[in-house]
């Protein structure tokens, strides 16, 4: 490109000076327009008080909708918000009525529930002894593939009646399974209406709008981005607890996704957000200067150390050397690299709010270095595999590598993520000998934790990882699925539970703080160490 | 025998021109399916490299045996791998990008609703990398040209390779800690109710490492265009600075700064991912990170073959651009 072929206007004196004044008069101005531009970028968003909508994240998307197929503790909760289960969970480990005014255990295998008369489905129908009865039926069909039907009416054969007149629905047991009640007060057991089971595939994908028998219904789902879900006007619904609920349900909630903790702590702290889940203990002490807002902590699940005890492998038959390694772990030093001290050492499977737990630490090897090294110092070839579903569970697994080392035994570690843990040890025939679990207990009952490590195998469809034979505490844990007197059941878990120490089957090492933190004006009951989000209010005394 | 007349020579021109832009954009096209191509394998092959199976990350952890198995038969995984790749490039034909196992959902519906977050904050962060770094890489060029206001030329190399050199997860982290946490005036993750405004700490993350590398390189050209005869010519006549630089100055560095930009659109598209993370931004992203999580292999396929095409779009449409502003580009006539 050339210039033009005449010059144009001369510069005239000053007029350098003008023009640095000029500039810095624009810097002036722009700086003052940046300032008040982000000065009224005012990140603090009407809250809940305001607006009825309480605003939170979920760290990955529903698994499904279909309450029977949910998976993972995020997918459990959501289920909770849109499907009303027969009982609840009340504090002291109490179950109160939910779609049940009343129950009563006739026996081990017997149960009759009374279905309230005010309760209806999203679409107005009304929920009876038959609708109960059909999602029920539907959940313990072999057909539907749950995952959790053994969890809720065990490994047997389930009948469901309903009688309409009565308000009844009765569920007969092929074999004895006194933690029922238990079971239909989990989320996953949440009855779904007659318009969702008609429509398996929509069910799934939440587009049945009918499907709903909690308070919420899907308003929108965006897979992968968003999700709201909106009161229902016409529910009534609402269980009584022991301590009843002030203030008022949430309107509207907007669930986003978010996978890291950091942000969803620094959106709370700026108050985009009302409600935040916390693994990390590091993102939870960010609050601790925070008086406003609600922390609720719970132990979600429970770390310990399990042996793959199948032929062939180091571990099998050797009692002795389990135990050794169960005097080579330092629970207190677990549980500082894992909670950074933020929840208890656990005497058991479970944590100690759980009925029938252990609670006597006597049974417990003590911490022994030099006892442990006497016979780990001659073990070879050990494969510890260690779960890297976050940064507790990797230190936990560096913890339990250097303490069978300096122990003298021959480990090899491998350090893989949750999915592929899971499928290693959910195999019977793989490569591992050692793995601390992180075992989510959804059901609130020891006898769901008792089974990942007595009776029959994972390969034989049953959920012990170990494959330990253990026929003791076997007949014990039948023994108390078979009681329906409290005490006695408690007792022969008790004695389930001795049977895991004299063989040195576990090493308890520490439970899992998950920890809740939400804005000012919202609050939400726990249980226990359950946190039952169908109970979040707005303006709670 | 023919004869060319003075009235055919433009027709000519116009003939061999439109050649050169034909084989130019031939060329273009055939480079476009050979990434297509090589994207479609590479996504396939490399996506069941991750660890972990699939089938178990579905049925959850309390699933038995039997049921893990039987999941992994819906998911079509007990297949062979050949059978899997044929049946992906048969749905790819038909525009089915496959089915998401995490999400129950159609991967072209979730890359759909996801798509548009990224390209807005991918495009939102190259105009504010071109408004910036442009005038900026051309003031300082025009100050320091020949030698000039030494000081001032090296705080501003020195400054902008540092500024340059930081990895955008931790500007996105240090951006968060002064506007979000600390000041508290912009949001420090995506916000439903406040999209535009949500938008500004990513954007600002993704484009202030690109604005110091343009900046710099548009401050290189600045300096060698103004010492141009023609330039000199120009300051002879005394034309105003601000004239001379946009009418002389900017049209000879349109070529660099183009061709820049477009590697940089194609680096930020990649830089969305750890960035989106940091602000939850529900893009492309932040989508992929999520589906690696979860083993959800057609989404990660899915999501990973529609970046590989749109970068490889982009470059194209770049390559395109520059043909038009710069002739020579097209390796033909020259007009």
């Amino acid at each position: 490109m050339t210039p033009p072929s005449s010059p144009p206007s001369v510069r005239l004196p000053g007029r350098g000076r003008r023009r640095r004044r000029g500039t810095r008069a624009l810097a002036v101005v722009t700086a003052v327009v940046c300032g008040s531009a982000l000065a009224a970028c005012s990140t603090s968003t009407a809250g809940p008080a305001e607006t009825g909508t309480v605003r939170t994240v979920l760290n990955s998307d529903p698994s499904s909708f279909d309450p029977a197929q949910a998976q993972g503790q995020q997918t459990f909760q959501v289920a909770s918000l849109l499907y009303d289960t027969l009982l609840r969970r009340d504090s002291d480990a109490r179950l109160v009525g939910g779609l049940a005014t009343d129950w009563a255990t006739e026996s081990a295998s017997e149960f009759t529930f009374t279905i309230r008369d005010d309760a209806t489905c999203s679409d107005g129908t009304p929920i009876t002894a038959s609708v109960v009865a059909d999602s029920l039926r539907r959940l313990a069909d072999p057909a539907t593939e749950s995952t959790w039907k053994s969890l809720v009416f065990g490994l047997g054969d389930v009948d469901v009646a309903a009688d309409d007149r009565a308000s009844t629905v009765r569920i007969s047991l092929s074999e004895p399974f006194t933690t029922l009640p238990q079971g239909l007060a989990i989320p996953q057991s949440g009855i779904v209406c007659p318009a969702g089971i008609a429509d398996a595939e929509a069910l799934e994908a939440g587009s049945v709008a009918g499907a709903f028998s909690g308070p919420y219904t899907v308003q929108e789902a965006q897979q992968g981005l968003n999700y709201t879900f909106a009161l229902r006007e016409d529910y009534a619904a609402w269980p009584e607890f022991s301590t009843p609920l002030t203030g008022e349900p949430p309107r509207r909630l907007e669930i986003g996704v978010s996978t890291d903790q950091s942000t969803v702590a620094n959106q709370i702290l700026a108050g985009d957000l009302d409600l935040g889940q916390f693994a990390d203990p590091d993102a939870v002490k960010r609050f601790t200067a925070q008086p406003d807002l609600h922390q609720y902590q719970v132990i979600s699940a429970t770390a310990y150390v399990v042996f793959n005890q199948r032929e062939g492998r180091p571990f099998a038959g050797r009692p002795d050397l389990r135990r050794a390694v169960a005097q080579a772990i330092n629970q207190e030093a677990f549980n500082a690299i894992f909670t950074k001290r933020t929840a208890d050492v656990l005497t058991s499977v479970t944590p100690a709010s759980f009925r029938c737990t252990n609670t006597d630490r006597s049974l417990l090897p003590e911490h022994d270095p030099d006892a442990a090294s006497e016979l780990l110092s001659d073990v070879s070839g050990v494969q510890l595999i260690g779960n890297t579903a976050n940064r507790q569970f990797s230190g936990g697994a560096d913890y339990l590598f250097a303490a069978l080392t300096e122990a003298g035994a021959e480990v090899n570690m491998s350090k893989v993520d949750n999915a592929t843990f899971w499928s290693t040890i959910a195999e019977g025939g793989s490569d591992w000998d050692i793995v601390f679990l992180g075992d989510l207990n959804s059901v609130g009952a020891i006898s769901a934790s008792l089974d990942r490590v007595i009776g029959p195998s994972v390969e034989d469809g049953g959920r012990n990882y170990s494959a330990s034979d253990n026929p003791e505490g076997e007949a014990a844990l039948a023994e108390g699925l078979a009681s329906t007197d409290p005490e006695a059941q408690c007792d022969a878990f008790d004695r389930a539970q001795r049977t895991l120490f004299e063989r040195s089957d576990i090493v308890p090492l520490a439970g899992s703080p998950l920890t809740y933190v939400t804005g000012p004006d919202l609050t939400v009951s726990v249980f226990d160490d359950y946190v039952d989000l169908a109970t979040m209010r707005v303006g709670a005394e | 025998m023919t004869t060319t007349t003075a009235t055919d020579r433009p027709r000519a021109r116009r003939v061999r021109g439109g050649s050169s832009w034909t084989s130019f954009a031939l060329r273009r096209l055939g480079g476009l399916a050979g990434v297509v191509v090589v994207a479609v394998v590479v996504t396939f092959v490399i996506v069941p490299l991750i660890p972990g199976d699939p089938a178990v990350s579905a049925a959850g952890p309390d699933a038995t045996v039997d049921q893990i198995a039987r999941v992994r038969a819906q998911l079509g995984l007990d297949q062979p791998m050949f059978d899997r790749f044929l049946d992906y490039v048969g749905g790819l034909l038909q525009g089915d990008l496959g089915h998401s196992f995490s999400l129950n959902a159609p991967v072209s519906d979730v890359v759909l609703r996801r798509l548009p977050f990224t390209a807005a904050l991918a495009f939102g962060a190259l105009l504010v990398v071109l408004a910036v770094a442009v005038p900026l890489g051309m003031a300082v060029g025009a100050l320091t040209r020949g030698g000039r206001r030494r000081r001032l030329d090296s705080a501003f190399g020195y400054t902008t390779a540092f500024v340059a050199a930081i990895p955008p997860y931790v500007l996105a982290t240090l951006l968060v800690l002064l506007f979000a946490v600390t000041l508290q005036v912009l949001p420090p993750a995506y916000t439903r109710s406040q999209p535009g405004v949500s938008m500004l700490l990513p954007a600002l993350a993704l484009s202030i490492p690109s604005i110091c590398l343009i900046a710099r390189v548009v401050r290189r050209e600045t300096a060698v265009v103004l010492e141009q005869d023609y330039l000199r010519t120009a300051r002879g006549w005394r034309l105003g600075t601000v004239r001379t630089a946009l009418r002389y100055a900017l049209p000879n560095l349109l070529t660099s700064t183009l061709t820049l930009s477009g590697i940089i659109l194609v680096g930020m598209l990649g830089g969305a991912i750890s960035v989106e993370t940091v602000f939850s931004w529900p893009g492309l992203g932040l989508g992929v990170v999520n589906a690696v999580a979860t083993k959800d292999y057609p989404l990660v396929q899915g999501i990973v073959l529609v970046l590989a095409v749109l970068s490889a779009l982009m470059t194209m449409l770049v390559d395109i651009l520059l043909g038009i502003v710069d002739p020579r580009v097209r390796g033909g006539h020259h007009g």
